[in-house]
């Protein structure tokens, strides 16, 4: 059997033992002009090199060692240690007091995430490009073009700067100006989760299907308008996603900040660890573990919510009917 | 006077091929044109000029009475775009939002930002009506309230063409809204456009890559061929011109017989012999 017409002739494989639709085509390539083929680049080693040496460097400077791992005297230790953790410390007045510190530590968690997401949203705007022909050509050195990429540099570095210095700095610095206490937490919580979010939040806009965008311009839409109509609606699972994992993040760090700053879960297990009473400590910690569970379980519950439409297809209507002299 | 004037207008894009070269038309008020020509020919670059989406390179594009160069503002544009409508192929519609928002979409470049942050969540009720009634002329009124994620390519099609409606545009440009359509929906859309037209006395231009539909519903025909006019007229007149860019390549029977005659190549004639033959290389899997 031959298929004609596109000047390749195509045979059918001979043998009934191959398998069904099995061809070959029957090209002479001496004929055909075929693009040449992109040789391996050299400098691909060097990259390679450079990172196999970054992990050696790595390696020798942080010690590591598998030795402590097997010697009897530490495992005797681990044995000892892991034994005085049980069984956890359950009398009815210390349960109250980590039921107290397991809703402050959720209350400061929720607070800090909420204002970083409030900080965040309006810096992501302004740390976003701007894609397409009309915006990067047509508008280069003009007035706004200098203030939008100004904008834009100015808040790139501010969220970098907050993003660089860990919660439990900004917790020391804030307790300078608010004192110690909860709100030294949720200062630290806020203003360093607002340089993560605000970052990954202008990443997603960005990433957003730029066509869309420009179907939503395209009917006059400006730039906030493209914002709550295309990049919002488009990429709100994935909004809703990091911002989760960023309060569960926010979450295990209140309870670090309560080594330093006061308030939370942190403060007693601090208390706790120093006294050697460990049974508190697994009491603590797995209210921890609770706790992250539970934002874990919300936050899934509230993707599913958002991802899940109920089926709203069925028993329509014949769509093809246009109604007649319908008043536009 | 004319809704929209090309002078000579050019478009090249940054890596160096050419869109348009020296393109030169005018499209009066309440015409329908269709527009043909190969991939490539410049079609699409001329939508994205009037849409404002590209900036000419040289020559002057009027568009309403504005003209439209490197250095038209964004408020303007904005305007612009709000009376202007574009469908493409693909990428009409917002697929999160409902039927009943991305028709409501149309009313944006009217609206102030701060009423479509509340409208988004509160839509006045003249407008749902309006967004409804342009819903059941293009028969979606019962998938008003369904994710535009669910409609089917034609579905969708006519969901931008509500929402042109919707935008009240004097203009309506659709590149290639029927290229994946099946033949059905793509006369209901075609017709559509026809009666958006004639009702509604909007300026419609349609890509197509459809001679016989491009004949049927088009009194005025422009063929682009390598980025510049090559026949603008009545479909009558097209008669036998070929409106592809290389002139089909029909090859001797004889040499094809066996052997490889030089690059390979899929020509009209070529296509057209094929359907003719009844064997395309798909089937043979079922004839095993």
């Amino acid at each position: 059997m031959k298929y004609r017409g596109t000047g390749i002739t195509m045979i059918e494989s001979t043998g009934n033992k191959r398998p069904v639709g099995s061809w070959r085509l029957h090209v002479d390539l001496s004929q055909v002009e075929l693009p040449a083929r992109r040789g391996f680049r050299y400098s691909n080693l060097f990259i390679i090199g450079a990172v196999l040496f970054v992990i050696w460097f790595s390696g020798s400077g942080s010690k590591v060692a598998f030795e402590p791992f097997f010697d009897a005297r530490n495992q005797k230790q681990v044995a000892n240690f892991t034994a005085g953790l049980f069984p956890p410390d359950l009398s009815p007045g210390f349960m109250s007091l980590v039921w107290q510190l397991t809703i402050e530590t959720f209350q400061i968690s929720v607070i800090g995430t909420v204002l970083a997401i409030i900080i965040a949203f309006p810096l992501s705007l302004l740390a976003m490009r701007r894609r397409g022909d009309e915006v990067s050509r047509a508008a280069l050195g003009t007035p706004r073009w200098l203030i939008n990429s100004g904008f834009y540099y100015a808040t790139r570095s501010l969220l970098n700067l907050a993003r660089a210095i860990p919660e439990l700095i900004w917790a020391l610095i804030a307790i300078i100006f608010v004192g110690l206490g909860p709100f030294a937490g949720v200062v630290a919580l806020t203003i360093h989760s607002a340089g993560i979010l605000g970052k990954l939040y202008a990443e997603i806009f960005e990433a957003v299907d730029q066509r869309l965008v420009e179907t939503v311009r395209g009917a006059g839409a400006n730039e906030m308008q493209t914002l709550l109509f295309a990049r919002i609606p488009l990429t709100l699972p994935v909004l809703l996603s990091y911002t989760m994992f960023r309060w569960e993040c926010n979450m295990r760090a209140a309870t670090v900040l309560g080594f330093v700053a006061a308030g939370g879960l942190g403060s007693q297990l601090r208390v706790s660890m120093n006294t050697y009473n460990y049974p508190q400590v697994t009491t603590l910690v797995l209210a921890l573990l609770i706790l992250v569970t539970l934002v874990d379980l919300a936050g899934q519950f509230l993707r599913k919510r958002m991802l899940d439409v109920p089926d709203t297809n069925c028993e329509t209507a014949p769509e093809t009917i246009i109604v007649k002299g319908a008043r536009v | 006077m004319a809704i929209i004037r090309a002078t000579n207008l050019r478009k090249v894009y940054p890596n160096g091929t050419t869109g348009l070269d020296r393109l030169s038309l005018e499209v009066q008020p309440g015409e329908l044109v269709g527009v043909l020509g190969s991939s490539g020919a410049g079609k699409t670059s001329f939508f994205r000029l009037l849409n404002g989406t590209l900036r000419p390179t040289a020559g002057e594009l009027e568009v309403l009475g504005r003209r439209l160069d490197q250095r038209v503002s964004t408020a303007e544009m904005r305007r612009l775009r709000s009376e202007l409508a574009l469908i493409n192929q693909h990428h009409n519609v917002i697929p999160p939002l409902s039927v009943l928002q991305n028709i409501l979409i149309g009313r944006l470049g009217r609206t102030n930002t701060f009423r479509a942050l509340t409208g988004f969540f509160n839509v006045r009720e003249n407008e749902r009506l309006q967004a409804a009634e342009a819903a059941a002329l293009v028969g979606l009124a019962p998938k008003l309230y369904n994710r535009a994620e669910d409609l089917s390519g034609g579905q969708q099609q006519r969901v931008a063409i509500a929402r042109a409606i919707m935008q009240g545009a004097k203009i309506l440009l659709a590149d290639e809204p029927i290229a994946s359509v099946d033949m059905r929906n793509a006369a209901l859309i075609l017709d559509l456009f026809k009666r958006v037209n004639e009702e509604l006395g909007v300026t419609v231009m349609i890509n197509l890559h459809q001679l016989d539909f491009a004949v049927r519903y088009c009194p005025r025909i422009l063929v682009f061929k390598a980025g510049n006019l090559a026949y603008d007229g009545s479909p009558e007149g097209l008669g036998n011109f070929n409106i592809y860019d290389e002139p089909p390549k029909i090859e001797e029977p004889d040499a094809l017989d066996g052997e490889i005659v030089g690059q390979p190549t899929l020509t009209k004639a070529a296509m057209l012999e094929e359907a003719e033959m009844g064997e395309i290389p798909g089937n043979r899997h079922n004839n095993d």
